[in-house]
């Protein structure tokens, strides 16, 4: 699977989840751009950070993705990235 | 654009306010158009730089403290919350350092122009002390760091090393004043030794771990292999002192370079493999003055090794103190090409899910205007020194100010792009 070290993976309803929490940057994002980098363009991330990334989202709009904000508990933030369509 | 942003922009919670950093930075850019200024209006009767008052030395200074020490103040206040995942500490302590320190450097620049100690005491005083306070702000910070060991090591050695920059100076101020000091036969090397090389290029080294990686989207070098180039630059540096205090010692200097360049290499050779493995290959015009700021930093060391053998090399010192600037300047310039736009891209987006990008921020004409006119100022002050012409010097001096000014308005370009963007 070719994990980044010191993430965790795992799938929920047939969507992969990646958890970046227990890194330090700047690995987080090189963690997630890593791992869209492998995506396929029709497959979607569901990732599990410590802090709102402002600035992944430029970084993903120029891979052609976008990060949609999703529901998750206090102290976590968490974003579903799908491909721009 | 920024990648960088992404790591702090994912710490929000830890940046510090715009105005904060962007008043040093801002500062530096000011100062680094002074520095070439000093040098331009008195390069024609006062080339070699012999350690004594006068304009090249208040040149050299206002490079040191108003650049250098400029943006180190500003960058490890910024990024260090940031590596070792903590809340910024010290805000208003970190302004009243801003503005004493910033009319400061220009008092002491004044007194070694002007050969005026008591100016010179004036400004030191009001240098050492937010020098001094910082060094008790980022210490006690770094005392509850989590995480980035190699940052953190590198962080402390620096650290040290100001406050024996400090100690010296203060040494050298009372010397000047005819006040009881040791002799500068010994206090001058130690000066020369834990400035540039010790608080600066730790400093350098270790945020080179940071930002690196940040902008290439690399993953950050081994910390293992960061702490082994981190123990043996200081290594360097302890016999390196060492050899300046107990000169009739022998082996020391020797033991004190090949300690100082294996790290030094060992750092470039984890910095090569984060540009190799970077997602983001084309770093653009602000990592060639990365990359000459590294060839420099060789050059540096080659040049200290000649000049502890004896080697007969014309004019050893003036191409080594030349190094140090082209190494210091090239590092501080570049990385303030990228983190300027970027940082201001993150505070224009705060509040919002998307902002301006850092690209859309810069001034592209100013800067490759300024990259030319460095490169051809470092080249005019390389020949003055080679053919002892103080044409040439003056020459570079003026091509240098040239460069700053397009470098002062690329940073107005910013800061005036950034007001316009805020929500």
């Amino acid at each position: 699977m070719n994990e980044y070290p010191g993430t965790r993976e795992w799938t929920e309803a047939g969507v992969p989840h990646l958890d970046v929490r227990a890194l330090a940057a700047p690995h987080p994002l090189i963690a997630i751009l890593r791992r869209v980098q492998r995506m396929e363009r029709d497959e979607e991330l569901v990732v599990h950070h410590h802090r709102d990334p402002v600035m992944l989202y430029p970084e993903l709009e120029a891979m052609g993705w976008e990060a949609l904000p999703v529901e998750a508990p206090a102290g976590e933030v968490r974003l579903r990235l799908r491909a721009l369509r | 654009m920024s990648t960088a942003g992404a790591f702090l922009g994912g710490a929000s919670g830890r940046l510090l306010p715009a105005s904060l950093p962007l008043r040093f930075f801002g500062a530096a850019v000011a100062y680094h158009l002074l520095a070439w200024l000093v040098l331009a209006v008195s390069s024609r009767d006062a080339l070699p730089l012999d350690g004594g008052l006068g304009p090249p030395l208040a040149a050299l200074h206002l490079l040191t403290l108003g650049v250098f020490g400029m943006t180190a103040l500003g960058a490890a206040a910024q990024l260090l919350p940031v590596a070792t995942r903590q809340a910024p500490v010290g805000e208003h302590a970190l302004r009243a350092v801003w503005w004493l320190y910033t009319p400061g450097v220009a008092v002491l620049a004044w007194g070694m122009h002007s050969a005026r100690p008591p100016w010179i005491a004036l400004g030191a005083a009001a240098v050492m002390l937010p020098l001094a306070a910082w060094t008790v702000l980022v210490a006690r910070h770094l005392v509850g760091a989590r995480g980035m060991p190699g940052v953190l090591a590198h962080a402390w050695s620096a650290l040290a090393c100001l406050v024996l920059v400090l100690v010296t100076a203060l040494l050298l101020v009372a010397g000047w004043l005819g006040w009881p000091a040791p002799g500068r036969q010994s206090l001058l090397p130690l000066h020369l030794l834990v400035g540039p090389f010790g608080f600066m290029g730790l400093l350098a080294l270790g945020l080179s771990y940071i930002l690196v990686p940040m902008f290439a989207l690399a993953v950050p070098p081994p910390e293992r292999t960061q702490l082994a180039s981190c123990v043996l630059v200081v290594a360097g540096l302890l016999l390196a002192a060492a050899s300046v205090l107990a000169p009739g010692v022998p082996l020391l200097q020797p033991l004190a370079w090949s300690a100082g360049s294996t790290g030094v290499l060992l750092h470039l050779y984890l910095m090569r493999q984060a540009l190799a493995t970077g997602m983001r290959q084309d770093l653009g015009r602000s990592f060639v003055l990365v990359k000459s700021a590294w060839a420099a930093l060789l050059l540096a060391l080659v040049l200290a090794g000649v000049l502890w053998s004896g080697l007969p090399l014309p004019h050893a010192r003036a191409w080594l103190a030349l190094a140090l600037v082209a190494w210091l300047l090239g590092m501080v310039l570049g990385f303030l090409q990228r983190i300027l736009p970027f940082l201001a891209a993150l505070h224009a987006a705060a509040g919002r899910r998307r902002g301006p990008t850092a690209s859309s921020l810069t001034h592209e004409r100013a800067l490759r205007l300024h990259i030319a006119c460095h490169f051809a100022a470092l080249a005019l002050l390389a020949l003055a020194i080679g053919l002892g012409s103080a044409t040439f010097a003056q020459l570079g001096a003026f091509t240098g100010l040239a460069g700053a000014c397009a470098f002062a308005v690329f940073y107005l370009h910013v800061l005036r792009r950034l007001r316009a963007a805020r929500p």
